[in-house]
């Protein structure tokens, strides 16, 4: 028994070092971000922050609309989740429950751009945005990922373990295709497509190569363009690199203690089925 | 079941999307990479100059194989340290399981950038904690980021002997950008390897505890076999993902390191096409690139998978 409890403890032991580790990022960037600047160059090592200051906050978004930025992320990131859901739902029902020439066919011709890499389309993508001439734009930022195969997959796979006697009844009533999605098979796939969303939004927050690529003006730009271009623009202000950071990683940290079930569920059924 | 042809515009949607952004491009850019073209009016048909070119270009060989590098020190840390975790955390009868859980997943769903952003302050020369820890611990601090020294080269050379370019290893500066890596994946295979281990049916193990097998026994005959689907799986998203690393390259080391020792794959496509305007270079580069991933993935499949036991 004292042999179990032994191992148990060591376990623990391990774990928590290891968290320690895994957190530390988090924990400096956060208490860096309240130092002042002579802290920052005189002291920067004790774990807690001498004088405590929000000067690092007011001062950045004073110098760079930091506001503006989170407003553009937050835009683009609701849209992208909302649009991927709304063309997966669509796509997904007719591929679960309708009949068509050239079903099975056309489904794997969309899931086939799963495979190809982001790096081989960047280019040609780029090009398309701005003869399109949404360059610079919220379209340009959305648009691109407003359909994507995995997410088609996800509900397809989710939609056909729904019973047909639902659908049956509805078609009864009288519904429609649109109706029964909308009114049968959404609801019935709440959790799937909460997983979804949550996994578009994190996604869309977090991308950084795309924005790069077509956004020029400052206004335009997304939390983490504008995180980054703010180190290469600001010199060596640390305590205000790391409010911005935070700044920047706070609000996706938010939605993920929100909603951790989804983030795993999400990842073990993707995960598990490819 | 009525055939339904209204089928057809519940995936128009989706499948115009796809076709804008996803079948033309890929076509076209396919097309340009056979051309010169700066986005200009002009644009130079010249047949396989691009292949030509990058192939024999000592800089591209040298960007494939610092992405080696990234991949290979990245994936065996995150697969191996994901595991312990999650044998560490399988007992969901032990207190605090979820809460472990959530901080290890914490730095997957954080940015690349601000992971970046704090890693590049920790491993900062004057002011980082890292060396700060090194210091006080009595060693000398180590310009990280700027280091161009391959750590394998660092670790002979203090028996004098002089490896070949090829083998001097990851710069600092690169191996700095594989520990964000490692801990970015940890969380990612942690979550992942528990739900593989609770597929593993319990019986199983009471056979072989009846059977009086040692617990590192159970482990490499019991548990690895049975789990290698999952570190198949986990082997192809992780070697594809990193291969496509660039966001905390590009704000690590701005300028592709010292001596270029950071600029990966992605890296040098970006910079040849966004900084260079060789539009069609930089796409011939992109098949490369996805040609190599394609048959890392199919080699794999093919002999990686030979040792994977499905059920």
């Amino acid at each position: 028994m004292s042999n179990r409890r032994s191992i148990l403890v060591i376990k623990y032991i391990v774990l928590s070092a290891g968290a320690i580790i895994m957190l530390f990022p988090f924990y400096w960037a956060l208490s860096t971000s309240f130092r002042e600047l002579r802290d920052i160059l005189f002291d920067p090592y004790s774990l807690v922050p001498r004088n405590p200051t929000f000067a690092n906050y007011l001062s950045i978004f004073n110098k760079a609309p930091f506001g503006r930025y989170l407003l553009n992320s937050l835009i683009v990131a609701s849209a992208t989740a909302f649009l991927q859901i709304t063309t997966a739902s669509l796509s997904a029902f007719a591929f679960a429950r309708m009949k068509f020439r050239g079903r099975e066919i056309i489904f794997i011709v969309f899931l086939a751009t799963m495979m190809i890499p982001q790096q081989i389309l960047m280019i040609p993508q780029y090009i398309v945005v701005m003869r399109l001439g949404m360059g610079d734009s919220y379209a340009g930022l959305v648009l691109p990922y407003a359909a994507t195969a995995i997410s088609i997959f996800f509900l397809r796979q989710f939609f056909r373990t729904i019973p047909k006697d639902l659908e049956d009844a509805a078609i009864i009533d009288g519904c429609g295709p649109l109706r029964i999605l909308l009114n049968v098979f959404i609801p019935l796939a709440k959790p799937a497509i909460a997983t979804l969303s949550v996994f578009a939004f994190m996604w869309s927050w977090n991308n950084y190569f795309w924005p790069l690529l077509i956004i020029d003006s400052t206004e335009m730009r997304t939390i983490q363009l504008g995180l980054a271009l703010f180190r290469t623009e600001g010199g060596i202000q640390w305590g205000e690199f790391m409010a911005g950071t935070v700044v920047a990683t706070l609000p996706i940290l938010i939605v993920y203690f929100i909603a951790q079930k989804q983030f795993i569920k999400g990842i073990t059924l993707t995960g598990m089925k490819g | 079941m009525r055939r339904r042809p209204v089928g057809y515009l519940f995936i128009l949607p989706a499948g115009l999307l796809l076709a804008v952004f996803l079948y033309f491009p890929l076509a076209y850019s396919f097309m340009i990479s056979f051309t010169r073209w700066d986005l200009s009016a002009t644009r130079t048909f010249i047949g396989l100059d691009n292949y030509r070119a990058i192939i024999a270009s000592s800089e591209f060989w040298n960007s494939v194989l610092y992405t080696f590098y990234y991949v290979l020190g990245v994936l065996p840390f995150s697969l191996a340290i994901g595991l312990g975790v999650a044998l560490l955390l399988r007992d969901s009868n032990m207190k605090g399981v979820g809460f472990f859980r959530m901080i290890y997943f914490m730095p997957v769903v954080t940015s690349p950038i601000a992971a970046a952003m704090g890693f590049s302050w920790i491993f900062n020369t004057q002011l980082g904690y890292a060396n700060y820890v090194i210091e006080s611990m009595g060693g000398e601090p180590v310009n990280w980021l700027t280091n161009y020294n391959g750590i394998f080269q660092l670790l002979f050379e203090r028996f004098g002997i002089q490896l070949p370019h090829i083998l001097q290893g990851p710069s600092v500066a690169l191996t700095v950008i594989i520990l964000l890596g490692i801990w970015q994946n940890i969380g990612y295979a942690t979550v992942v390897y528990l739900a593989g281990l609770q597929g593993i049916p319990q019986a199983f193990y009471e056979a072989a505890r009846i059977d009086g097998a040692s617990p590192s026994k159970i482990l490499r005959k019991i548990t690895l076999p049975l789990l290698s689907p999952t570190t198949f799986f986990l082997l192809i998203v992780f070697a594809i993902l990193s291969f496509q690393v660039f966001g905390p390259v590009q704000v690590m080391t701005p300028q592709g390191g010292p001596l270029q020792t950071t600029s990966v794959i992605v890296f040098r496509l970006y910079q040849q096409a966004f900084s260079y305007y060789r539009f069609g270079y930089a796409s011939a580069m992109a098949f490369l690139a996805f040609s190599m991933i394609l048959l890392i993935t199919l080699f794999q499949m093919k002999f990686v998978e030979r040792k994977v036991y499905y059920e």
